[in-house]
């Protein structure tokens, strides 16, 4: 998993590669804990090059929406793998989490 | 992702690329144990085959495990040497380390005396002869099963707490024998997903006994790996096994896998999984997701197990995953 991060002011472009999977869940968890410390306005995340993700991923990114709107941020992701959306669907996790080009 | 390789000093190394194979061959845990000693990361090729004239009876359906693969780096002896000293010590199953020649010209041989019944193994034997009569033990045994109806048959391990927690390392293992005898390329990614979930959570809430609830806060799992951490390395929790037993049939495929937590009450899952208002809960994703990847899902009575099955017959309308 590579994971470039771009910080404009308050708002932060999250580029994810590669498969988030169980090896990969724990770094994944620790950059979107520090995107919630450096109090970022609003948080981009691009997983459209991620092929597959662990429930621990998406658990972690459930975390970080939720913290987002409870600290009355936003998050949002702007393009997803189609493994990804039909995963999304299938769990119905699609309708929950803000999908910017759904 | 996977783990980066990981390389090991040897004097192989620094003399430029080589490209050989290693071969071990042993019981499954014990063999592992020995791979991660020896910085080997590869897998190609995993079978469990009877074990001929094997000098002790009740080891007679200890199951095999055959590593083939490419090494980067050949180990450096003493490791070697440790390993097989632990073994002579030991009542750990026979087995077999096997060194390839290198450009260097170096090869090493070392066999457990037990081994012999499958290897004949002797110190000057060439390892192109080992690899050989690994292969053709190996092809047997694809054989015996495809002598049926279909290709059919059963295998099961018994990985660590530790060697079950890299599920991805372990899906290898499975994906190399599925895709050998029926060739479902198709099915292997979702079947590999789910596997994998029902695998994190053998070891998670089953022989971690790691709540779910502990994931439930918003800066929660940083605490929840560094707890997993803590107790992989408890041998309390470390001791407990996880059981995965692959069966194929003609019409379908199924994965068991048992653990040694004290278990769950599986009506709590289905309500994690079915209570819709819980949908932006961080944890009984897993859950949902296996039941979206396979066909049918059932979870032990106990609590300490799940059967994962997935149909193989020709089917017009497979779902997405």
């Amino acid at each position: 998993m590579i994971v470039q991060r771009t910080l404009q002011g308050a708002q932060v472009h999250l580029k994810v590669s590669g498969a988030i999977d169980n090896a990969a869940a724990p770094e994944f968890s620790n950059t979107l804990a520090d995107l919630t410390q450096r109090e970022c306005e609003v948080a981009t995340l691009d997983l459209s090059d991620v092929p597959r993700i662990c429930s621990a991923a998406i658990g972690t990114l459930i975390l970080f929406f939720r913290s987002q709107t409870r600290l009355g941020r936003s998050a949002e992701i702007e393009g997803m793998h189609q493994n990804l959306r039909e995963l999304f669907h299938t769990i119905r996790l699609d309708d929950v989490l803000h999908l910017k080009d759904a | 992702m996977r783990t980066p390789r990981r390389s090991h000093p040897s004097s192989a190394e620094t003399a430029g690329p080589v490209s050989d194979t290693l071969v071990v061959v042993g019981e499954a845990g014990e063999a592992w144990t020995a791979l991660e000693a020896l910085r080997f990361v590869p897998l190609l090729r995993v079978e469990r085959v009877a074990r001929p004239a094997w000098p002790d009876p009740s080891n007679a359906g200890t199951p095999l495990l055959y590593l083939l693969g490419r090494c980067a780096a050949l180990p450096d002896t003493p490791a070697i040497t440790g390993w097989l000293d632990r073994l002579a010590v030991t009542d750990s199953p026979p087995a077999a380390l096997v060194l390839p020649r290198t450009e260097s010209g170096w090869c090493a041989l070392a066999a457990h005396p037990q081994c012999c019944g499958l290897l004949s193994a002797q110190p000057t034997l060439d390892v192109t002869e080992v690899e050989r009569v690994v292969t053709a033990a190996r092809r047997a045994q694809v054989r015996r099963w495809r002598r049926g109806r279909a290709p059919t048959g059963r295998l099961a391990w018994n990985f660590s707490t530790a060697e079950a927690a890299d599920g991805e390392r372990i899906w290898l293992l499975l994906a190399s024998v599925l895709a050998d005898l029926r060739g479902l390329d198709e099915e292997l990614p979702r079947l590999g997903m789910a596997f994998t979930e029902a695998l994190t959570n053998a070891v998670e809430h089953g022989n971690l006994e790691l709540a779910s609830s502990l994931k439930d806060e918003d800066d929660s799992m940083g605490r929840f790996y560094a707890e997993r951490g803590r107790r992989l390395a408890d041998p309390r929790y470390a001791a407990r096994r996880v059981r995965v037993e692959l069966q194929i049939r003609e019409e379908y495929l199924q994965i068991r896998l048992r653990n040694q937590g004290p278990g769950f009450r599986p009506s709590d899952a289905v309500r994690t999984r079915f209570d819709l208002p819980h949908r932006l809960h961080p944890y009984g994703l897993g859950l949902r997701m296996i039941e979206g990847l396979v066909d049918e899902i059932e979870i032990a009575p106990d609590g300490r197990g799940m059967t994962l099955r997935s149909d193989l017959s020709p089917r017009p309308h497979r779902r997405a995953a």
